[in-house]
């Protein structure tokens, strides 16, 4: 087998085990670095020339404001303003030097997007998750939210008030509202979908350390919408999971009881 | 007459109910705002009291939702874009060369709807409990069903006083854009308009489009709330299918463009103090002017971007990610023009100049984290938290900051006073560290979801951080407020222009300008400012300016006009009107910029003209039968087609255009070398005109002695023509 076969199998491998929860804290990462850099130059540079080129010389005597240099001495054929004049052009220099740094940015930004969109796709293509291998479909589950609470909806018809998910397995939730819009989204899990009356809007996530989590609701709903969290967000094993899933809805009840 | 004209004088409660004078409704616009701003800012420090620990520990959940909402409707809206046309209204007809706004009546109604829609809003907390829906009013919380009875009354004020408001900026945008468009000095082309103008321009022509779309959405939702209809919710309840989504797309249509609208006016005023306070032209300005006005119209394609979480699709997420990133260039551009601008400048650190320092930085921020929500798979997990908020506070307030700084810098003009410049730098780092206290540490606990006081116990500190920053922010201004006040009263007096290396118009009129704003009709057509005027001057008025060039030049000028329209006493701006019809010969009282170092002395007439002028008076044009008359103005001349008939030609000379750019753009205007014959024919005057824009353009890159170009405009004249 050759080394690049496998090498793209195994960027095929690294781009299936990706959660959205993942993308998000590497693509965070990366504009946060480069975020700051640029932040840090800029800022530092802006400081830099209004410090460098400040105006040394005190206050024209009985003015407010430094005594204005007469143009002929002005040397670098810099133009300075006067009162009255129709501003044409601001002299030698700074044209070239303000497209070649446009450009400059206009590349990051756009070097950014672009990485940042095929994630997007990666994160919005819900089909691929049905790709993998038998029993990995994805588990999904209905989240109806109302004035201020989340319902669950499992496949099989289970209705519950607290999510029960299993790791390593990706989660498709389809989200909608009876009454006021809301927003349901897990926090750790990197997962968020608007909850509109009479839509239904998808998302998947996928867990991976089993734990509890807490669903927030992330819209404005209502006077109750600061108490709209704190909502058992429960990843289990996968056999922990099959276990409370086959059981009946009495026991059900009482594990969540 | 005297400088009021028929105007109560300031001190009388009376002239401020009345007026409708452009600067004193602007005077009022700022008063008036900055009252809201205390208010806004009060809500904000309820809202910071009770973040400061998990838990409603300060306020009820429905007051905390009301403070919260209150305190987004009342910044946007009642502050930010009052604030900035509060200048608007003093600076843009006095850099333009306008002696007023277009309809100054339709200006103080436009006020007065501003003003009683915020007391309407204010009194709608009374009223049982306002709107508490937050300020981007989402459907179907916004209708009535889903509103608690207490809040019924209040909430639909609140939309009422809202509709109001529309109502006040659509009449205000009709009013600037006539006004920029029809009543500009002559020879002040669009694009030479100064930055502040040209930003205030982009403005209204995005508020008369995006408020158009507020307006739409707050009628339908008024109608659900008064005649029961189920546009979003029906009575009991049951959200209509689409409404949520129609909501979100209404309101954003009117929302992003919004951003733009509160922040243009900052970053006008940026590059004008930018400009001043580093003695340089801005570097770039075609293209700063080019970059705003593809914002002003990109913003119009962007407002999908606060919807991504919706149930759009991949295409127009696409689009409008595509759009989003594309409004972040000319930002760019426009920030790096303002960086380069002080570069080879004499920075003076002011404080208008420090504020708008600061604010560039506090932008730039907020610039770097808006990218991170362009990025769809960022801004999923961003929405609805307080990297959120962070971020639009850094780009909205920093057009606070920005303002703030065009005040302290617009004060002297505005007052006449200078302000405390020790306490404005003290205002200004205490505000500075505030502002960052208060905002960064928004960053760091981003995760903390927006609107909801419940949050996790380790993101406490930092939020007191932000609460310990925002009681900062709120006591610089307490700072400001006095001093402003104080200097008022101080000794302190400023004349034209209290900065070096101003540029604008309004810095060659006294502070505070006349009444009537200019000592003559204000006239770029020589390439630099003029003021063209005085039918007195046969009078011997300019005579006695001439006798006494170091003084009295204002009260002089302000004099000639008085003299001539005393048959128009009673009309507003009869005096200028008057004067600009007045026919006949007329001398022309130049203004020669700069021509003096020293303050009291830059009226000055470095020469006159005594020439005949007959018929090249602008209000001849509109009317070329009185022009011939030698009879005086009659009161109808009051009526402002005069003054757009002077800004509007049907000659032909009106596209000749000054040959030489290079020579227009170093020349100081030197003295006035009009000295053609002019007739009243308008073929005549075209040629005649071109002569002497010829003439004056060779005599400035020939000489600048007024002898000099007058006498190479004779010799022009008599070739050329």
């Amino acid at each position: 087998m050759s080394p690049g076969p496998a090498l793209l199998r195994h960027a095929a491998l690294a781009q299936v085990s990706r959660t959205p929860a993942e993308v998000f804290n590497n693509l965070y990462l990366v504009f946060l670095v480069l975020g700051t850099l640029v932040g840090v130059v800029v800022i530092s540079y802006t400081v830099y020339n209004a410090y460098k080129y400040r105006a040394s010389d005190p206050d024209a005597e009985g003015r407010y404001d430094v005594e204005e240099a007469p143009p002929e001495e002005d040397g670098d054929g810099v133009a300075r303003p006067q009162v009255g004049e129709i501003p044409t052009g601001s002299g030698k220099g700074g044209g070239k030097k303000l497209f070649v740094s446009f450009t400059i940015s206009a590349v990051i930004v756009l070097g950014l997007i672009v990485y940042a969109y095929s994630l997007f796709l990666y994160v919005e293509d819900t089909n691929q998750l049905y790709e993998g291998d038998e029993g990995e479909d994805p588990l999904e589950i209905q989240v109806v939210a109302e004035q201020f609470r989340f319902t669950y909806v499992y496949p099989d018809g289970t209705t519950t008030e607290e999510l029960r998910i299993p790791n390593d397995r990706p989660i498709l939730v389809n989200v909608t509202s009876q009454d006021v819009m809301h927003n349901f989204g897990i926090r750790e899990l990197r997962v968020k979908a608007d909850a509109i009356p009479n839509q239904y809007n998808e998302a998947w996530f996928q867990a991976e350390e089993t734990g509890t989590y807490e669903a927030i609701c992330y819209e404005l709903c209502g006077v109750g919408h600061s108490s709209m969290r704190g909502e058992e967000v429960i990843v289990m094993e996968p056999e922990e999971f099959n276990d409370w899933y086959d059981s009946s809805e009495a026991e059900k009840a009482e594990v969540s009881g | 007459m005297g400088e009021n004209g028929h105007l109560p004088p300031k001190s009388n409660i009376k002239r401020w109910l009345v007026t409708t004078n452009h600067k004193d409704i602007g005077v009022l616009y700022l008063v008036t705002s900055m009252f809201f701003l205390v208010m806004a800012g009060i809500l904000a420090l309820l809202i910071r009291a009770q973040m400061w620990a998990p838990g409603a520990t300060v306020l009820d959940p429905s007051g905390y939702y009301q403070v919260a909402t209150s305190h987004g409707f009342l910044m946007v809206f009642w502050f930010l874009s009052p604030f900035a046309f509060g200048f608007a209204n003093y600076v843009v007809p006095l850099q333009i060369g306008a002696d007023d706004l277009a309809f100054p009546r339709l200006n103080a109604m436009s006020y007065w709807l501003y003003l009683f829609s915020g007391v309407l809003f204010g009194i709608s907390f009374f009223q049982g409990a306002t709107f508490m829906g937050g300020w981007t009013m989402y459907a179907p919380l916004n209708a009535p069903a889903f509103i608690p009875n207490y809040g019924h009354v209040g909430s639909f004020a609140a939309i009422l006083a809202l509709v109001m408001f529309t109502g006040s900026v659509t009449i205000g945008s009709v009013n600037f854009l006539t006004t920029i468009y029809r009543m500009r000095a002559e020879g002040l082309r669009m694009r030479d308009i100064p930055l502040f103008s040209m930003s205030i321009l982009l403005t209204v022509w995005m508020m008369l489009f995006a408020f158009a779309a507020l307006l739409g959405a707050l009628v339908i939702l008024s109608s659900d709330h008064l005649l029961h209809t189920s546009y979003f919710a029906d009575i009991d309840g049951n959200p209509s299918s689409g409404g949520s989504l129609l909501w979100t797309h209404l309101f954003w249509f009117f929302g992003h463009p919004e951003v733009y609208i509160v922040f243009f006016p900052a970053l006008g005023a940026m590059a004008e103090i930018v400009q001043t306070f580093s003695g340089r032209r801005l570097v770039g300005r075609k293209w700063f002017v080019i970059a705003m006005a593809l914002v002003a119209i990109q913003s119009f394609i962007v407002w999908m971007h606060h919807m991504f979480l919706t149930t759009i699709n991949l295409p127009i997420k696409t689009i409008m990610m595509v759009t989003t990133i594309g409004i972040s260039l000319p930002f760019d551009l426009m920030v790096f023009g303002l960086i380069y601008t002080m570069i080879k400048g004499r920075v003076r650190w002011k404080t208008p100049f420090l504020f708008v320092l600061g604010a560039l930085l506090i932008f730039i921020v907020g610039g770097i984290t808006g990218v991170f929500l362009g990025a769809i798979v960022l801004d999923y997990s961003f929405r609805g938290t307080y990297w959120v908020v962070a971020h639009f506070h850094y780009v909205m307030a920093s057009g606070a900051v920005a303002l703030i700084g065009a005040l302290y810098y617009w004060y002297p003009k505005i007052t006449g006073k200078m302000y405390n410049e020790f306490l404005g730098k003290i205002h200004f780092v205490v505000a500075f560290v505030g502002f960052n206290l208060l905002y960064f540490p928004m960053f760091v606990v981003w995760e903390t979801p927006r609107r909801m006081f419940e949050y996790s116990a380790g993101f406490t500190f930092w939020h007191r951080v932000a609460s310990v920053g925002a009681a900062l922010f709120a006591a610089s201004f307490v700072i400001m407020i006095y001093n402003l006040f104080v200097s008022l009263y101080s000794d302190r007096v400023v004349d034209d222009s209290p900065w070096a290396y101003t540029g604008s118009t309004e810095w060659a009129v006294p502070s505070p300008p006349p009444t009537e704003n200019f000592p003559g009709i204000p006239s770029f057509k020589s390439g630099s400012l003029r003021f063209l005027d005085a039918p007195e001057a046969t009078d011997g008025g300019v005579e006695g300016d001439e006798a006494t060039p170091d003084g009295g030049q204002v009260t002089a000028a302000t004099d000639h006009r008085c003299s001539s329209g005393r048959s128009c006493s009673r009309c507003r701006r009869s005096s200028t009107l008057s004067a600009r019809s007045a026919p006949g010969a007329t001398g022309s009282l130049c203004f020669t910029a700069r021509s003096s170092r020293r303050r009291s002395s830059s009226w000055r007439c470095s020469s006159r003209c005594s020439t005949s002028r007959r018929g090249s008076s602008p209000g001849s044009r509109a009317r070329p039968r009185t022009s011939g008359s030698r009879s005086p103005a009659p009161c109808w001349a009051c009526t402002r087609s005069s003054t757009w008939a002077s800004s509007r030609s049907t000659c032909p000379s009106r596209r000749v255009r000054p040959s030489g750019r290079s020579a227009r753009s170093r020349t100081r205007s030197s003295g006035c070398g009009r000295s053609s014959d002019r007739t009243s024919s308008c073929s005549a005057r075209s040629s005649a005109r071109t002569c002497s824009r010829a003439s004056s353009s060779a005599g400035r890159t020939g000489g600048t002695s007024p002898t000099r170009s007058a006498g190479s405009n004779t010799t022009r004249s008599g070739r050329a023509c």
